[in-house]
């Protein structure tokens, strides 16, 4: 073996301790760094090939009925690859007594033969028997059932049933139900039948290759040939080919990248913390191999090679971490999805890269210190004591002088190692920054969520399947003892036109149009302006509709279609607000594209505090004897808590690089404070030859982790504001299309203020228990 | 009539295990007694164990067997907290590498010493601390922290630091081992003034001048005493 080497394995076996902390400092950052960089890998795999799995459509016909005839002629057309019929009911759900929910009930051509929006079957049966239905997982938190329950449900009609469970399911191009408070069923055409809905299947989904713009030339031309041979299309759908909650995997993986990078800073920083340590104790050895003729390039060698014999089990020790963390948050990121991560498996060329930065970061890290010592001349190199030697005082605060004698020996020991102090602090900082951030980022979502409710004023949101005439459903609500104000806007889910054809829609989105006067709707304008109250196709659409349609730009043209009526109308403004993508119009606006006056199709409500939910379940009945069902029915909790729900995995996501964060600014405090106190064994022996008992070794060194940590929070305070900003900028604009309102948390300052009271604690009792369990002599003679 | 007896040393042996290679014993049931005043210089080759014994005396380690009495206390009976506080308060330390705290000013130093014993009184401090750095001829450099100082000035203060607490017993390891011939003869004559005010003051030396000036001699070899002259017993 190579002297160099063998200096290098004899050198580290010298200081486990030491060597054992580099090992650590880079492991933690490789494991950082694989979780990241393999959980972005993963996912970024994984969730579109989960999403391919369900065949979703490339687009969508409605018309008067489907049948197997149509279904083989349609497979034939050029462009096609396969086709498949199937129905869509919004109806009820009754999840307890009196509490309704949304279900989307779909009726299934054939459950044997599912060739597009295909479903994989979980438990129980796969075929439903006439009466009963399958149920798709995401939904079960809001049913509450299991297989061989039943379900009460109520249909458009108004008609009610119930119906047994008889499988579960798991449909992956939907958004997960209990994050909508929905439930998803499937059920024959008997069964369809049976709730006095019908037979016929009116919706015919392909598939088809290519992209996009390709779907809209097949669509085209399937729509043209169905109108030619006799069938009327009503409507033509070109559903974007995503995950319904596309929006939040992308902000995850780009929040991913970023914590990639933090945790490449943080490893880098730690590893060099401790390289240079390591290099200190051996500056009296460099000058020995100098003054018998040892080359720089010679010496440098030794000390790279002992940093590669340290980084390479400590990257595989890392990745193997890091590889078994990024699998757990993949599966969670998956289970949040509602998808189903099928493999874990991260390519080649990523665990190249991760090994590549495994032993890049550390090698750079340690470059500058190994320079340095290198450059170092002979009899300085021979005399170092290995621990810096004040000078002068140099308190770096007035206030220092006037504590006590140990606070004082405290705060300067701290500064002894400027270098190893500011890479202790910033990865300590970073740590407490990226918490703070996290509480931050959580409490500007919530505040975000309150705001957009407040704009509002409403406590109960009701969108109905049928408008009903506005006026009567207001006489019967307004009545209703607890209400305190209600409005009816005229609102229904309208197709946005694509090409020439006036039924092909790029999609479906809800148009609203709430009274001039309307006192439930405050949303500020943050482009253009609000529709004039007698201006006919005037439109504002939120940032999250822009999000999916950048067409829709301020001066844009737009065809709406409801049913078979369609209206051009532009956009006059955009607003900013947590909600699912939509647009607002004017009452007269509505009346033109409905073809008539008069009629509601949501039901704004406020109510008195807490008589909500009550209150929700009578207007339902009165919408039934209406002749209508709620599509969507949300109480202002319930509204809050879904889209709190929908922020989950970011939090998550947050949180978890939080704690990562604040693990590695801890292991930080705790391998500077080691490095101080095995640097200074023998100034902690002095101390104790001159009478100080264990008990004030012990506080000497708390009170120089406290000055760190103390530092450490007002550091952690300042860097927070960048980052917090940063990533409420990320999570605003990529996640929910809004400037999100940057709340300051001090939760997030106190808990980092407690939690680094307890690292501190953690890392210097740890310390300092060596040098005081060695004999005095000894640490006196330590060197 | 003679000057009680200060520290009593029992049949002690200290034992080294030495990793992958046979123990090493530093001393061997040495037994003697040294008295409450007067200069007492343990001579000796390296490794006759001089040191060992001045760490035994001075509470900085344990003995492996025997015992060790100062001032009638029994080290062995102290725990750590126990020795600590006895060691501020009755034993003052002298190292050949000064071992002054680096980042404390000389005038510090000594009132850190002060401050974990706690006899003398917080008002009191200053002053005295002063006064000691006075008594040794570095009162000048009190404000400044050891770096700046020659080696003969920080072996001085040093000196000072181990009176802080006016202890009656004051050890000295190789005290004039890392200084010039000037500054040699200065502590020299510090630590031998000291010894004359009623103190008693061990040293390991090598130098056979210092050697020559102590009250008595007591000689190692082998971690065992092979010579024990009191001056007044050889004139």
């Amino acid at each position: 073996m190579s002297p160099y080497i063998q200096k290098a394995a004899r050198d580290l076996a010298a200081q486990p301790g030491r060597a054992l902390l580099v090992c650590l400092a880079i492991a933690l950052g490789a494991a950082a760094l694989t979780v990241a960089v393999a959980a972005r890998s993963v996912l970024l795999r994984e969730i579109p090939a989960s999403f391919d799995t369900a065949d979703p459509p490339a687009a969508v016909f409605r018309l008067e009925y489907v049948d197997e005839q149509l279904l083989d002629r349609v497979r034939a057309l050029p462009g096609v690859v396969d086709a498949d019929a199937r129905r869509l009911v919004r109806a009820r759900v009754e999840v307890a007594p009196a509490d309704w929910r949304t279900l989307l009930l779909f009726g299934v051509r054939d459950f044997a033969d599912l060739r597009v929006s295909s479903f994989e079957k979980l438990a129980g049966q796969a075929s439903p028997a006439r009466g009963a239905v399958l149920v798709e997982r995401s939904g079960l938190p809001v049913l509450g059932v299991g297989i061989g329950d039943e379900i009460a449900v109520r249909v458009p009609a108004g008609a009610s049933a119930t119906l047994p469970v008889q499988g579960i399911v798991h449909d992956p191009a939907l958004a997960p139900g209990w994050q909508d408070n929905a439930a998803y069923a499937y059920a024959s055409r008997e069964t369809l039948t049976d709730l006095g809905l019908g037979s016929q299947l009116d919706e015919l989904r392909i598939t088809v290759n290519g992209n996009r713009s390709d779907t809209a030339v097949v669509a085209d031309g399937v729509a043209g040939w169905l109108s030619r041979n006799g069938y009327e299309v009503f409507r033509v759908e070109i559903p974007p080919r995503r995950h319904p909650h596309a929006d939040h995997m992308a902000t995850m993986l780009l929040l991913l990248s970023v914590f990639s990078g933090l945790a490449l800073l943080l490893s880098g920083a730690l590893a060099a913390s401790v390289t240079a340590a390591l290099l200190a104790r051996q500056a009296r050895q460099i000058g020995i191999m100098k003054a018998i003729g040892a080359r720089s390039r010679d010496i440098a060698s030794i000390y790279l090679a002992m940093i590669v014999v340290l980084a390479l089990p400590a990257t595989a020790l890392g990745m193997g971490a890091g590889l078994f963390g990024a699998r757990a948050f993949s599966g969670f990121a998956g289970r949040q999805l509602n998808l189903d991560i099928a493999s874990y498996a991260v390519g080649a060329p990523t665990l190249l890269a991760i090994v590549c930065a495994g032993l890049a970061v550390p090698l750079l890290a340690a470059a500058l210190p190994i320079a340095r010592a290198v450059r170092m001349p002979v009899q300085k190199a021979l005399q170092n004591p290995g621990i810096a030697v004040p000078r002068a005082k140099g308190d770096v605060l007035p206030l220092v002088g006037r504590l006590g004698r140990p606070a004082m020996l405290a705060v300067r020991n701290s500064f002894r190692r400027p270098a190893r102090l500011w890479l202790t602090l910033f990865a300590l900082a970073l740590g407490g920054a990226a918490l703070m951030t996290a509480g931050n980022v959580h409490v500007s979502l919530i505040a975000a969520v309150d705001r957009s409710l407040e704009r509002r004023g409403d406590n109960i949101d009701i969108r109905l399947l049928k408008p009903v005439n506005a006026a009567g459903i207001l006489a019967g609500v307004r009545t209703m003892p607890g209400v305190a104000h209600a409005e009816a806007w005229g609102g229904a889910v309208v197709a946005l036109s694509a090409g020439q054809s006036p039924c092909l829609s790029r999609g479906r989105y809800g148009l609203l149009a709430p009274p001039p006067d309307t006192a439930l709707l405050d949303v500020p304008i943050v482009e253009g302006r609000w529709p004039a109250s007698d201006a006919i196709g005037e439109l504002v659409v939120n940032r999250n509709l822009q999000a999916i349609e950048p067409a829709l730009v301020v001066g844009g043209e737009v065809r709406l279609a409801l049913g078979q009526r369609s209206l051009s109308a532009r956009v006059v403004g955009v607003i900013e607000e947590v909600a699912e993508p939509s647009l607002y119009t004017n009452p007269g606006t509505f009346a033109a594209l409905a073809g008539t006056e008069g009629l509601a199709g949501v039901i704004r409500v406020t109510t008195e505090p807490g008589g909500e939910a009550r209150l929700a379940s009578e207007i339902e009945e009165v919408i039934v004897e209406a002749g209508s069902i709620p599509a969507l029915l949300f109480t202002r909790p319930a509204l809050r808590q879904a889209m709190v729900d929908h922020f989950a995995i970011l939090l998550a996501l947050l949180s978890a690089a939080a704690l990562a964060a604040v693990v590695v600014g801890g292991l930080s405090l705790a391998v500077s404070m080691g490095l101080n106190v095995l640097e200074r064994t023998r100034e902690i022996g002095v101390i104790r030859a001159i009478g100080a008992r264990p008990a004030a070794v012990r506080k000497l060194i708390l009170m120089e982790g406290y000055a760190i940590a103390c530092a450490s929070v007002l550091l952690g305070g300042f860097l927070s504001v960048p980052l917090s900003a940063a990533v409420a900028y990320i999570v605003g604009h990529h996640g929910l299309h809004l400037t999100l309102p940057l709340v300051f948390s001090a939760t997030g300052v106190i808990a980092w203020s407690v939690l680094v009271i307890i690292l501190t604690l953690i890392a210097c009792i740890g310390s300092v228990r060596r040098a005081i369990k060695m004999p005095v002599c000894q640490a006196i003679a330590y060197g | 009539m003679s000057d009680p007896e200060l520290i009593e040393l029992r049949d002690i042996s200290k034992r080294y295990d030495r990793p992958g290679g046979p123990s090493f014993d530093a001393l061997k049931a040495v037994t003697c007694t040294i008295s409450a005043s007067g200069l007492t210089a343990v001579v000796g080759c390296s490794g006759s164990g001089k040191s060992t014994l001045l760490h035994l005396i001075a509470g900085l380690d344990r003995p492996s067997a025997g015992s060790v009495a100062v001032s009638g206390v029994s080290l062995g009976s102290l725990g750590e907290d126990g020795l600590a506080k006895w060691r501020g308060a009755e034993v003052g330390v002298v190292f050949q590498f000064f071992q002054l705290l680096p980042t404390l000013t000389v005038l510090e130093n000594l009132l850190l010493a002060m401050d974990f014993v706690g006899s003398v009184p917080a008002r009191d401090r200053r002053s005295q601390a002063l006064a000691l750095l006075d008594r040794v001829g570095v009162a000048d450099q009190a404000n400044k922290l050891p770096g700046a100082l020659s080696g003969g000035q920080q072996q001085r203060a040093a000196i000072a630091r181990a009176l802080a607490n006016d202890p009656q017993l004051l050890v000295a390891d190789e005290p004039t081992g890392n200084l010039d011939t000037d500054s040699a003869a200065t502590v020299t004559d510090l630590l031998t003034a000291l010894a004359g005010d009623g103190r008693s003051v061990v040293v390991v030396t090598h130098d056979e001048g210092f050697a020559a000036r102590a009250d008595r001699l007591i000689r190692l070899s082998d971690g065992m005493i092979v010579e024990d002259t009191a001056k007044a017993m050889s004139q």
